[in-house]
């Protein structure tokens, strides 16, 4: 053989080593489709049409007690959620820079649970709120401060490497949605019309140390400071989660935050607030106090909606046809997906619509 | 860093675009600077062991070899004037001199070893005597910390010291030439403990691209990968939990334990080893041969002549023939003779070296009465089966169906049976509990822990036994196949494009099948620590 | 006793998880923390013998028996002799990390119950309470239909330590029984060992009674 033929031969065998392993590690990757759909959130952002006036950022008390659907329907305001299970701060840090590459909302909301957390906690999580970025060196940096002591940098690059192993469990939905998953949420918000009364909801243990981490507030001064940087006005909140318990020691180094920024900072958990709102935690959360459902998400909504009008002047976007379209879409699916559920509950007795 | 660090495999495929693309004459400086490069991630300050070793062998083998050709001169000098006798005395002399050079040599490179893997050891055992005599006072114990591979690229390096005094060849002259054969990487981890005269001309030649070498040396590369993760790492857990939790684990568990060990360590060794020649293939470096399908051996003899074959024989050349022969040998092999009788006299000096080399052997394993312990069983099996030989061969012309191929099949399960036997030693936290659990195998019936579900509950799920069962028979096959000659070979020659496949296949295994990652601990070569 | 410490030290730092969203991820390391330490407790005993140190090489076993020997040294921070740190119930004994169901079973019915599930994943996190006795679970990383015990908490009077201590006693009652804290400050007194801690609150009105108690794993 001439050396020509030599290096073409090597070229060959590596692409085609490189393409067959790529299939696999698509293959292998979950897919979050029928269980654990929240492993998607983060990468449905892409699909949408990227013109929001609001971003909300932060854990499941966003994605699952706000509805953009609502906020567009009822005041014509754009808004996106990118939230994903036990998102950290500095993932919703990095997941603002992110955003800011596709566009510039009036404002962020940022929900300060995870405040609570200076460490990396779960591999399981960090992969959901991680993988489904696009990458960019946010996404890097984002990898490096999130990662466990399991974790390599590596993995995340060729995910093959982390998922190797779900060859024994290969199923349908891995062929199905083997070029991509389907849309199973509304401009970032995860959609329950079931209701579980909130009974029994524990009061916390005390804690032995009630400061949050230099790391939080570090995180914090960064996204302030991005968010001033891009004339973006930074909105605080804790959403009206009764479970896991929020200490007034938290709450007090919020506020002592906020107004020493001049941020304004909502707690929704203040019962004052909760009265506006008017929810009613027998009906309108779906697990019992730590998550509200579709109701819920409403008339939460609602009252914030109003909120952002009369302090930032939101305007009234309904009018604009393109993205008029793109909400007519959006909540097409948001109805069917309500009358599912409600179907699912009335012949199974649950919103996924399994037999028991 | 071991095989299996994601900075190793990246290190590797950056070394071998490298190699290729420097000149010739500067590529064994590439790995010179590979291998202090991958010796210090291990630890920095490991480096100066390693720089004590290297200097001193190159000033002390260099210094025998000028003395050995001064005398040689002075020899030739005096050709004329001398007897016999003188010129024999004069070398006897010079012989001598350059022995207390060697002796240096070895006493300092082998102290260094002794102190710092069997000082801790070593006081441990005087502490206990001192106790068995009711002193209360207590030598201080101080525990070094073993540098990675250590015994390996000692032995290696004395056993060329010892070779360039026996005037096999001349001493290397090149003091950074000297340093790559001591601190060769690939050889660092697992070993083998090769031989100055076979690794040198490849190490510094400078070797060309070839592309079937590479292709071939690059498939044993992934073959030992896929011994080592998918299935050394993957039994490990089991391996963990059958000799830790020894309450639980008897009977019939010890056997099991005695089966997934012996996969364990065989994956484990034999694919670090399948590595390391790999990557010298790549390199167009020959490595020797470590290993020759060593579980189809017939009685231990043969095993140990195909098992760690390096350190069998580097203790055979360097060790049983010199002990074998020497003065006081010699003089008890006499008195024993006239004293004892001709057959005892015969023997007693066999025995003596062979239990003296089981017994280093033991403790170059590790500094531990369990190592020791299996040294000498496998010298009294050895002797014991040597004793029985004339037996044997009876028993054999006697019963024409000992001699067929199944009777073959049932000695070769017999010795890696026993083999697998003798090495819990090593495997069980010590000794006495390694007596008890194999104790257990005979008043502890319970057959039913492999079909009641049991075997789940070893670490182990059902897609391990998957891989671990084809990956079994897959060994299998390679080493019948294996034994008309190279497999990887015979198909490139047939096919290049079957060939690539093959590369491609077994990288892809590798990848989907093994046991690394999240969920599965990377756990270290077992052989590295030796 | 390294690993032991790191497991131990994931494991809790994983367990502040479960008041995540609601529910926990926790853990891989609390697990194989328990079964690491087992591995190293049962060799430790023999962590003198020759063979357990120095084999730190081939063997799993000898490899636990290495971590070891510094585990006497790591137990020296425990203060009083005597202090238990899992809590006994109907002679049950609460250990926190492992696995729940047998113990909420031998605690007879409860009170009341609090389901906790864990944000996109199966799992659940559970309070129960038995009169003044919470005990929380939380489903392991891995299996999440094992439940693990994640922390026992004395509310009120009607319960008491395994020493005798119960809200409402003073801090007088708590030194004279536990001895001098591992860690205290004005509104808790700490004592820890081998990775759990039992932890005593005290009252921010009447900062010399205990208002509650809790029995918990420790972040390193």
């Amino acid at each position: 053989m001439g050396k020509k033929k030599v290096i073409l031969a090597g070229a060959a065998m590596v692409v085609s080593a490189g393409v067959l392993l790529a299939a696999v590690q698509r293959l292998l990757q979950p897919k979050y489709m029928t269980d654990v759909v929240e492993g998607n959130l983060i990468a449905d952002y892409y699909n949408t049409g990227m013109d929001h006036d609001v971003l909300f950022i932060g854990d499941c008390e966003c994605y699952e007690n706000f509805s953009p659907v609502e906020l567009w329907e009822k005041y014509g305001i754009s808004s996106t959620i990118r939230g994903s299970a036990q998102q950290l701060i500095w993932q919703s840090y990095y997941l603002l820079e992110d955003t800011l590459r596709y566009e510039k909302p009036d404002v962020v909301v940022f929900n300060v649970l995870s405040m609570k957390y200076g460490e990396p906690q779960s591999e399981a999580y960090n992969r959901m709120s991680i993988e489904g970025m696009r990458w960019s060196k946010s996404k890097v940096d984002c990898i490096k401060a999130s990662m466990t002591e399991e974790e390599s940098f590596l993995s995340y690059v060729f995910p093959i490497l982390r998922y190797h192993s779900r060859w024994s469990e290969i199923n349908s939905d891995d062929f199905k949605y083997f070029f991509g998953a389907e849309p199973n949420f509304f401009s970032g918000y995860y959609l329950r019309a079931d209701a579980k009364p909130a009974e029994n909801v524990p009061t916390g243990t005390p804690l032995t140390d009630y400061s949050f981490s230099d790391t939080c507030w570090n995180y914090l001064d960064k996204m302030m400071s991005l968010c001033a940087k891009n004339d973006i006005q930074l909105v605080l909140i804790k959403a009206p989660s009764l479970y896991p318990y929020w200490y007034d020691e938290w709450d007090r180094q919020i506020r002592d935050y906020a107004e020493k920024y001049h941020l304004p900072y909502i707690n929704f958990l203040d019962e004052d607030i909760q009265a506006q709102i008017g929810i009613d935690y027998n009906t309108d959360t779906y697990d019992a106090g730590l998550h509200l459902n579709v109701y819920g998400a409403e008339k939460l909504s609602d009252w914030f909606g109003e909120y952002l009008v009369d302090r930032y002047g939101l305007a009234d976007r309904s009018g604009e046809k393109k993205l008029a379209e793109e909400w007519a879409g959006i909540k097409e699916r948001y109805d069917a997906e309500i009358r599912r559920q409600l179907e699912n509950l009335e012949k199974y007795g649950n919103v996924k619509g399994e037999a028991q | 860093m071991l095989f299996t660090d994601s900075i190793f495999i990246i290190g590797l495929i950056a070394l071998f675009i490298v190699y290729f693309s420097v000149p010739k004459r500067v590529r064994w400086m590439l790995l010179l600077i590979g291998s202090i490069g991958f010796y210090a991630y291990s630890g920095p300050w490991n480096l100066i062991y390693m720089f004590v070793t290297a200097l001193s062998t190159f000033l002390i083998t260099n210094r025998i070899s000028s003395m050995t050709r001064k005398a040689k001169d002075e020899v030739s000098a005096h050709k004329s004037e001398w007897s016999r006798d003188e010129k024999k005395a004069f070398k006897e002399k010079a012989k001598k001199k350059r022995f207390r050079w060697l002796v240096l040599c070895l006493l300092l490179n082998f102290g260094m070893l002794a102190v710092i893997k069997y000082g801790a050891f070593t006081m441990h055992n005087v502490n206990t005597v001192i106790g068995w005599f009711g002193g209360s006072q207590k030598l201080p114990v101080h525990r070094f910390l073993l540098p990675m591979g250590m015994s390996f690229y000692l032995f290696q390096t004395m056993g060329y010291a010892i070779d360039v005094y026996r005037e096999k060849y001349e001493a290397e002259k090149n003091f950074a030439k000297l340093s790559l054969f001591v601190s060769f990487f690939p050889q660092l981890i697992q070993g083998p403990i090769s031989r100055y005269d076979d690794l040198s001309k490849g190490l510094y030649a400078g070797n060309g691209f070839d592309a079937k070498r590479v292709m071939l040396g690059i498939q044993r590369i992934l073959w030992g990968y896929f011994k080592k993760v998918a299935l050394a790492d993957r039994v490990m857990p089991a391996v963990t939990a059958l000799i830790s939790n020894t309450d639980e684990h008897q009977g019939m568990y010890v056997l099991l334990g005695i089966l997934y060990y012996s996969l364990r360590i065989y994956a484990d060794f034999t694919g670090g080893i399948d590595i390391t020649i790999g990557i010298g293939q790549v390199l167009g470096i020959p490595i020797a041969e470590n290993f020759q399908r060593p579980f189809f051996s017939k009685n231990i003899t043969e095993y140990w002549r195909r098992w760690h074959i390096t350190l069998g024989t580097w203790f055979k050349d360097y060790l049983f023939y010199p002990v074998s022969v020497c003065q006081p040998m010699l003089k008890l092999s006499k008195w024993s003779r006239d004293k004892l009788g001709k057959s005892v006299g015969k023997y007693l000096p066999v025995y003596i070296s062979t239990i003296a080399v089981w017994f280093v052997t033991g403790l170059w394993h590790g500094a531990a009465w369990n190592f020791i312990v299996w040294g000498l069983m496998n010298a009294v099996v050895i002797l014991i089966s040597e004793r029985l030989t004339p037996l044997y061969t009876k028993f054999h012309k006697k019963h024409a169906w000992s001699n067929t191929r199944a009777y073959d099949g049932f000695m070769a399960l017999r010795t890696t049976f026993l083999m697998g036997l003798l090495r819990m030693f090593d495997c069980y936290l010590d000794v006495p509990l390694t007596f008890k659990m194999f104790g257990t195998m005979f008043y502890k019936w319970n057959p039913q822990v492999l079909w009641n579900g049991s075997l789940m509950k070893l670490g182990l799920g059902k897609p391990d036994y998957i891989v671990l069962g084809a990956g079994v028979l897959l060994l299998f096959i390679a080493s019948l196949l294996g034994r008309r000659g190279s497999v990887r070979e015979r198909l490139y020659d047939k096919s290049k494009f079957l060939s690539c496949c093959l590369t491609v296949a077994l990288l892809l295994i590798v990848v989907v099948f093994g046991a690394y990652g999240i969920g599965y601990d990377s756990s270290q070569f077992i052989y590295n620590q030796f | 006793m390294n690993k032991k410490i790191v497991c131990a030290a994931l494991a809790a730092m994983m367990l502040t998880g479960l008041t995540a969203c609601g529910g926990d991820d926790s853990s891989s390391a609390a697990d194989s923390s328990s079964s690491v330490a087992a591995g190293a407790d049962s060799s430790a005993a023999d962590s003198t013998a020759p063979a357990a140190s120095a084999a730190d090489s081939t063997a799993p076993a000898a490899t636990a028996a290495s971590d070891a020997p510094a585990d006497s040294e790591s137990s020296t921070d425990a203060a009083a002799g005597a202090i238990t740190y899992d809590y006994v119930a109907n002679g049950m004994k609460i250990v926190v990390g492992e696995p729940a169901d047998e113990i909420i079973a031998s605690l007879g019915t409860y009170d009341k119950v609090f389901e906790a599930p864990s944000c996109a994943y199966t799992g659940t996190s559970m309070y129960y309470t038995f009169g003044g006795l919470q005990v929380v679970t939380y489903p392991d990383e891995h299996d999440q239909t094992l439940n693990r015990i994640y922390e026992v908490d004395l509310l009120d009077s009607t319960v008491a330590t395994n020493e005798g201590i119960k809200v409402g006693d003073t801090y007088d009652d708590l030194i004279a029984k536990y001895g001098t804290p591992t860690q205290e400050t004005s509104v808790f007194a700490m004592y820890k060992a081998d990775g759990k801690a039992v932890e005593f609150f005290f009252d921010e009105k009447n900062p010399d009674v205990i208002k509650e108690i809790v029995y918990t794993i420790i972040i390193v």
